[in-house]
């Protein structure tokens, strides 16, 4: 439970300007899943609606224990939607969440920094919006 | 969009039988479908030699024309593939508009040897007397009738006499739409022959029915249980919410619970041929809810799949220390997730079905022959029904281990074992241990 969950972020020394936050490959993944099911762009983007919703919630939670130097509390919090994000291909929020849990984890609470995440959230959801909301981009087969 | 192909399974084996080609909705290229189609058959005919899976294709007003067998003799030979893989559905409507012509194309249907099956039967009102005058094959229920089978009398009795009548004539009948496993039962005890609908298996890709024929190389097609039902566990929605689009896809039947109390309950209600489960949740470790499903004997014999944000090795150990199939880490894609279900299911039930049965076939012999010399009701088909673990846990007694080891080494409580126990007994027809151990050792005598 206290090591870090071991696929480290090879993406890590990349300049953020060059890339998207997400993952292409789980974006590929749930454009071909909305493919195979009937209405599955309108579930898609229920689930994306649903993924962000959710997170934002999550987020004020994990601000909140951060903020009463919780360091377990933390550590679970990060965890738990580390796994969400990486689902939904979000993966700098993901790296984000593995970063904070293993400072917390480490007990270093004190020196976790929300603003990270919080950047990487707002660019995830900018980027599944125009990804699953917006244009209606057709699924690549 | 390719075409997708929807299995129709048959209800004596629920093995895969045919797959119906269904055009993608908004998809008009009609014409096409039949070369695409049977060019997929005859790359599945050639790939798995030994699961023959016939091809449905459904023929429209239009083309039910004197050209049709012409064209359809071209494309099968351009392909190699023999006219009897493939079946013509036909609308009972369309036959029907004008019988004297449609006995002349299906005459030459018949005789190039394609199988000929009336879809939507029963929906037309037609006359049975002339339709079943036919050179047909088969006849497919319409989904109109399957609807209210078990719940609506007249619906009910039109089924059963259309399986009848069927029947009389030597013709195989296929139930389309069947969405609930109370219309299943039904159908299986009407004597149907083949069912199709989104209970079974929904339409797939030509790439995901090959996963299903190559499931089994050894030969006979992989079935599809018609109640493959998952119960996933997790307390995030946006994951259950995912899990449930990427199964249902696949055809399997969903459930959700979003705390270990509630999957323990919901566990017990449906018996999931599979339970996926988060491991960290908030009331209840998935850790604690698997060790629970595993010490429960109406539970304990289904497919446990782990999922968890975490790679490492002591979460991974501790998962598999109390029963668990496999250990998914997130994130996952969406078909990985399918892959990797299918698999657990399939190797849990090919140990606890087959190979478990036969490498415990000398136990249950021994019980077998020890209630027929007492009172010979036991039969070896009600010996069958012992659980993998009631079996293991008579074995141990046998080899002289008692309750407090067993229960150590197999990782449960003794008054699982125990429970287990009186199971065994209940069905043995004994009324303890003494009893079943003198029962087993005078039948080994």
């Amino acid at each position: 439970m206290h090591k870090n969950g071991g696929s480290g972020c090879e993406t890590r020394n990349m300049p953020l300007r060059d890339r998207t936050s997400l993952d292409p490959v789980a974006i590929a993944g749930l454009h071909e899943l909305a493919a195979r099911i009937i209405g599955g762009a309108d579930q898609m983007r229920q689930l994306v609606e649903l993924f962000l919703h959710d997170t934002a919630r999550r987020l004020d939670e994990l601000t909140a224990a951060v903020e009463a130097g919780d360091a377990m509390r933390v550590a679970a919090l990060a965890h738990n939607l580390c796994g969400s994000c990486a689902n939904l291909g979000a993966r700098d929020m993901a790296k984000g969440c593995r970063d904070m849990e293993r400072e917390a984890n480490d007990g270093r609470v004190e020196v976790v920094r929300l603003g990270p995440l919080m950047a990487a959230f707002d660019r995830a959801q900018a980027e599944l919006r125009t990804e699953f909301l917006g244009t209606q981009r057709a699924a690549p087969r | 969009m390719s075409l997708t192909y929807q299995p129709i399974i048959s209800l004596a084996t629920n093995r895969i039988v045919a797959v119906e080609a269904l055009l993608p909705p908004g998809r008009a290229d009609r014409a096409t479908t039949f070369g695409e189609s049977v060019r997929q058959a005859s790359v599945w005919h050639r790939t798995y030699p030994k699961t023959p899976v016939q091809l449905a294709i459904s023929v429209t007003p239009s083309q039910f024309g004197p050209t049709l067998a012409g064209t359809l003799r071209k494309a099968v030979d351009e392909v190699g593939l023999r006219a009897t893989f493939v079946c013509l559905q036909i609308a009972e409507a369309t036959v029907m508009a004008n019988v004297d012509r449609s006995v002349e194309i299906l005459a030459e249907l018949s005789e190039l040897g394609f199988m000929v099956s009336i879809g939507g039967f029963g929906a037309g009102y037609s006359s049975l007397n002339q339709l079943l005058r036919l050179p047909i094959d088969e006849v497919k229920i319409d989904p109109s009738f399957i609807t209210g089978l078990g719940s609506d009398r007249v619906n009910t009795t039109i089924v059963a006499s259309i399986i009848g009548v069927a029947h009389a004539m030597d013709l195989e009948v296929v139930a389309d739409g069947v969405e609930t496993s109370a219309q299943l039962e039904r159908l299986q005890a009407l004597g149907c022959d083949f069912a199709q609908g989104s209970l079974i298996a929904a339409p797939m890709l030509a790439s995901e029915i090959d996963e299903y024929l190559a499931a089994d190389p050894t030969g006979g097609v992989v079935g599809l249980s018609v109640n493959e039902n998952v119960l996933v566990v997790d307390d995030v929605a946006d994951v259950r919410m995912l899990v449930t689009m990427s199964l249902s896809a696949a055809g399997f039947t969903v459930e959700e619970a979003s705390t270990g109390a509630a999957a323990l309950k919901a566990a017990r209600r449906l018996v999931p041929t599979c339970v996926l489960l988060d491991v960290s949740m908030p009331d209840m470790s998935g850790i604690k809810v698997c060790r629970a499903l595993r010490d429960d004997p109406a539970t304990a014999d289904c497919t446990i799949v782990m999922l968890t944000t975490n790679a490492d090795a002591t979460d991974k150990a501790e998962a598999f220390l109390v029963g668990a199939d496999d250990y998914i880490v997130k994130p996952f894609t969406p078909r990985d997730l399918v892959a990797r279900i299918r698999s657990a299911v399939h190797r849990r039930q090919t140990t606890i079905g087959a190979v478990g049965r036969r490498v415990d076939a000398a136990l249950l012999e021994m019980l077998h022959t020890a209630r027929a010399r007492e009172r010979s009701e036991l039969t070896l088909t009600d010996a069958e029904h012992l659980s993998s673990r009631q079996i293991e846990i008579v074995k141990r007694l046998l080899g002289g281990e008692r309750v407090p080891t067993i229960a150590r080494e197999l990782f449960v409580s003794q008054s699982t074992v125990r429970n287990h126990l009186s199971a065994v007994y209940q069905r043995v027809g004994v009324h303890s241990q003494d009893e079943l151990l003198g029962l087993l050792r005078k039948s080994s005598r």
